[in-house]
């Protein structure tokens, strides 16, 4: 099992506790029914590698796609506060991919050829915050 | 981001002779270093310095020891003997505590009795509760094959990381004033003791006592056993009900879920059930930890 900052910032933990979602180093026990057995599941979207650990790697490969972001030649360095604030939230992404995972198109479909995900939608509605390459 | 203080730093050490910074165990030699005193805040800056030069003194002490005593053949053959009894008795024995538990227990002594605010009653709890423990740790047992077994690194480790937390609370008993990072009893002023910083331990031999030297006369008693009507040990391991977890192990050619039972405790996350699941593979696993198939793995001798 992939685990590391147990503090919800690395995304190493990402896995399927009774069938949802979870980081697990922020799922509390006892948050859970415990008059049943926790269910403690891989992430079902990727290929596995052992026990609870996926090969991630394809959101890497998607990612290197997405140009990333490059200023115009003597752009203005100047930002106004509200438009720091507008991309903040976008940038909170941790990629512990639990999105990408539940993606019925990715995880059902097996659409990998064809979609991106969700986490991907986050990235480019981020870079289309920053004002010079709108 | 979670934020707790740690340890970085021991303020501690062996007391060595200051031009060869030989030790009183023959043959064990550290660089010294003036200003490790309880009177001090550890400073990174100020021991660079005397890291370089006393360093490069201890360095030259145990150069000039070896080329005089040591000679082919010196080693003494049933000392070897011994210590190698010693590390493969923990895969010999039918039964007995894993090293993991022994060493969360530890942590938890020293944690909620030998912590930042130290109180008497605290020490001596802790002191009982490591002694205990070190009874424990010589009937530990482990599994699987001698090639990259953190088990037994452990089993073995545990023995030091007993003494030194002894030696710890021991220390911080005697000291009965406040003084740098050492706080007693809400943060006393420092007292009489201030002249000399110093407190020394020594060893009593294999399986002795050993004693506590200070130069204030009040604090050669030794602590005074504690009989409370609940153990510490008791203490620490009341827990809540057991959670059934089925963990999914497998890999690409398939796999099931494996049940469980982890201890419930406050404020623990599927991460620290994992965990301790983790510790219950290592010991049942055949290959503990070793990446490389059973057959690679060397026996161990007769």
């Amino acid at each position: 099992m992939r685990w590391n900052c147990k503090a919800a910032k690395c995304g190493s933990c990402s896995a399927e506790v009774n069938g949802k979602p979870k980081l697990l180093c922020k799922t509390r026990m006892d948050a859970l029914p415990l008059d049943q057995p926790i269910v403690v599941q891989p992430m079902k979207t990727f290929p596995i590698v052992k026990d609870l650990v996926t090969d991630v790697k394809w959101n890497y490969e998607v990612n290197k796609r997405i140009a990333p972001f490059t200023p115009k030649k003597d752009a203005e360095w100047k930002w106004m506060q509200e438009d720091i604030d507008r991309v903040q939230e976008f940038r909170k992404c941790i990629e512990c991919f639990l999105c990408q995972d539940v993606c019925h198109v990715l995880r059902s479909h097996g659409r990998t050829d064809a979609f991106a995900g969700p986490r991907f939608l986050v990235r480019t509605a981020g870079l289309g915050c920053i004002p010079w390459i709108r | 981001m979670e934020v707790g203080p740690t340890g970085h730093y021991i303020m501690g050490g062996v007391r060595v002779d200051a031009e060869t910074g030989a030790a009183t165990v023959p043959g064990l030699f550290a660089a010294e270093n003036p200003r490790a005193h309880a009177r001090r805040e550890p400073s990174g800056r100020q021991f660079l310095s005397d890291l370089l030069v006393h360093g490069m003194r201890a360095g030259a002490g145990a150069a000039a020891y070896a080329a005089k005593a040591l000679a082919p053949g010196a080693l003494d053959p049933a000392q070897v003997q011994t210590g190698e009894r010693e590390m493969l008795e923990f895969f010999e024995r039918p039964s007995g505590p894993d090293p993991y538990s022994v060493h969360r227990k530890l942590q938890d002594s020293m944690q909620a009795l030998v912590g930042i605010f130290r109180t008497e009653g605290d020490l001596q709890q802790g002191i009982e509760a490591v002694q205990a423990l070190r009874r424990e740790a010589k009937t530990v047992r482990v599994e699987g094959s001698r090639a990259f077994n953190p088990g037994w690194h452990l089993a073995h480790d545990l023995r030091n990381m007993l003494i030194i937390s002894e030696v710890v609370a021991r220390c911080a008993l005697q000291r009965k004033e406040s003084r740098g990072a050492h706080a007693r009893d809400r943060l006393s002023e420092p007292g009489p003791q201030a002249r000399s910083g110093e407190q020394l331990l020594h060893a009593g031999g294999r399986g002795g006592q050993g004693g506590a030297d200070s130069p204030t006369p009040d604090a050669r008693r030794a602590p005074r056993a504690v009989r409370g009507a609940r153990g510490v040990r008791q203490v620490l391991e009341e827990t809540v009900a057991d959670a059934v977890m089925h963990v999914f192990r497998g890999d690409a050619s398939g796999g099931k879920l494996e049940e469980y039972k982890v201890p419930m405790e406050e404020g623990m996350v599927v991460l620290d059930a994992i965990h301790h699941i983790q510790a219950i593979w290592r010991r049942t696993s055949r290959c503990a930890g070793t990446a490389r198939p059973p057959s690679a793995a060397p026996a161990p001798p007769k």
